[in-house]
């Protein structure tokens, strides 16, 4: 819901990391995206559209990595599907999941290059 | 054509404000819960009750985000807690600049804690730091028992559940058992307490933690 916040937050870090190179030019961004973070990446990648515009980061492509979740079996680690792991866990029979991952909200990096470049 | 890696926390100016946050609440001995849940599920219900159970016992403060309005904030007022309104005017989630501010407003010396009441949403809050030392997520039986499993990312960041208005299960369907079985899948560390704001039933399990949690904190506890 908040995804329009979250697009200008991406677009201020990376203008800032880019106030020491005013001959750069952003090509892409990238950054990953938990399933559980609460933000919505086809919304993030629409909004980004709106906070770029108008700005020397405008033409800079978004690329969004979503990374998932999984459940784990606390007695003994096993991994499974989020979000319907197996009643009981198949190595050890135990039936307690967590579920770990998926919250990533981070900017990963950006590619660049120089104004002249072709 | 170069890369440069960030490896940067998008909400990285969120968080730093946040922890300036804690570090004001700390040299004040103040602590911070962030009280979240869906609309209605009864947040203020649980201020008010809490003021009139630990009149006394512990000097509560609070932050009440809305959309729109001041009522949450003047509820809590009237029974008898320090009280700020927040009023966001369309923003989803509270975040720790807008905390500050009140912070800056709040008799702090005066409080032993405070409960920051977000804007009724299971979604967007779970992802803003606000400074808090510990995050209750509320869910009342009458929203139905698949809210942990549908809002995942709310459920895994609390320290506490508490499962409001029990008095109306005679009248619903609702499984206790799997709220709290879904909700200790995403957080295996929270407690889950079920209670009802209206008639008190089961309220002094919620204080009783509210209590100690102040206690342990104080104490110099995480």
């Amino acid at each position: 819901m908040h995804e329009l916040s979250i697009a200008r937050s991406i677009a201020e870090a990376v203008e800032q990391q880019c106030a020491q190179r005013p001959g750069a030019v952003v090509d892409a961004v990238r950054v990953r995206i938990g399933r559980l973070s609460g933000v919505a990446a086809e919304s993030l990648q629409f909004c980004w559209e709106l906070a770029v515009q108008d700005t020397r980061l405008a033409g800079a492509r978004l690329e969004i990595e979503v990374t998932e979740p999984h459940c784990r079996c606390r007695r003994c680690g096993a991994e499974a599907a989020f979000p319907d792991p197996p009643e009981q866990c198949p190595q050890c029979g135990a039936d307690e999941w967590t579920v770990e991952g998926g919250a990533d909200l981070t900017l990963a990096s950006m590619e660049l290059r120089e104004e002249e470049d072709p | 054509m170069s890369k440069v890696d960030l490896g940067q926390q998008i909400l990285g100016a969120n968080l730093r404000l946040a922890d300036r946050n804690r570090a004001r609440l700390k040299e004040c001995g103040v602590f911070a819960l962030n009280l979240m849940s869906g609309p209605g599920a009864g947040k203020t219900s649980l201020l008010e009750r809490t003021a009139r159970a630990l009149a006394g016992q512990a000097r509560l403060g609070v932050i009440a985000g809305d959309v729109q309005t001041t009522q949450d904030a003047d509820r809590a007022a009237a029974a008898g807690l320090v009280a700020r309104p927040i009023e966001t005017r369309g923003a989803c989630h509270l975040d720790a600049k807008m905390v500050a501010q009140e912070l800056e407003r709040l008799p702090l010396d005066e409080l032993d804690a405070l409960i920051i009441e977000n804007v009724g949403n299971l979604v967007c809050p779970a992802a803003f730091d606000l400074g808090q030392h510990a995050r209750a997520v509320m869910v009342s039986v009458a929203e139905g028992d698949d809210k942990p499993s549908k809002y995942p990312a709310m459920f895994r960041v609390a320290d506490v559940v508490l499962v409001n208005k029990i008095d109306l299960l005679p009248y619903i369907d609702c499984s206790l058992e799997r709220i709290e079985r879904d909700a200790r899948r995403l957080q295996p560390d929270a407690r889950v307490l079920a209670l009802s704001c209206k008639t008190g039933e089961g309220f002094s399990e919620w204080t009783q933690w509210l209590l100690e949690r102040v206690q342990q904190w104080k104490a110099g506890a995480p």
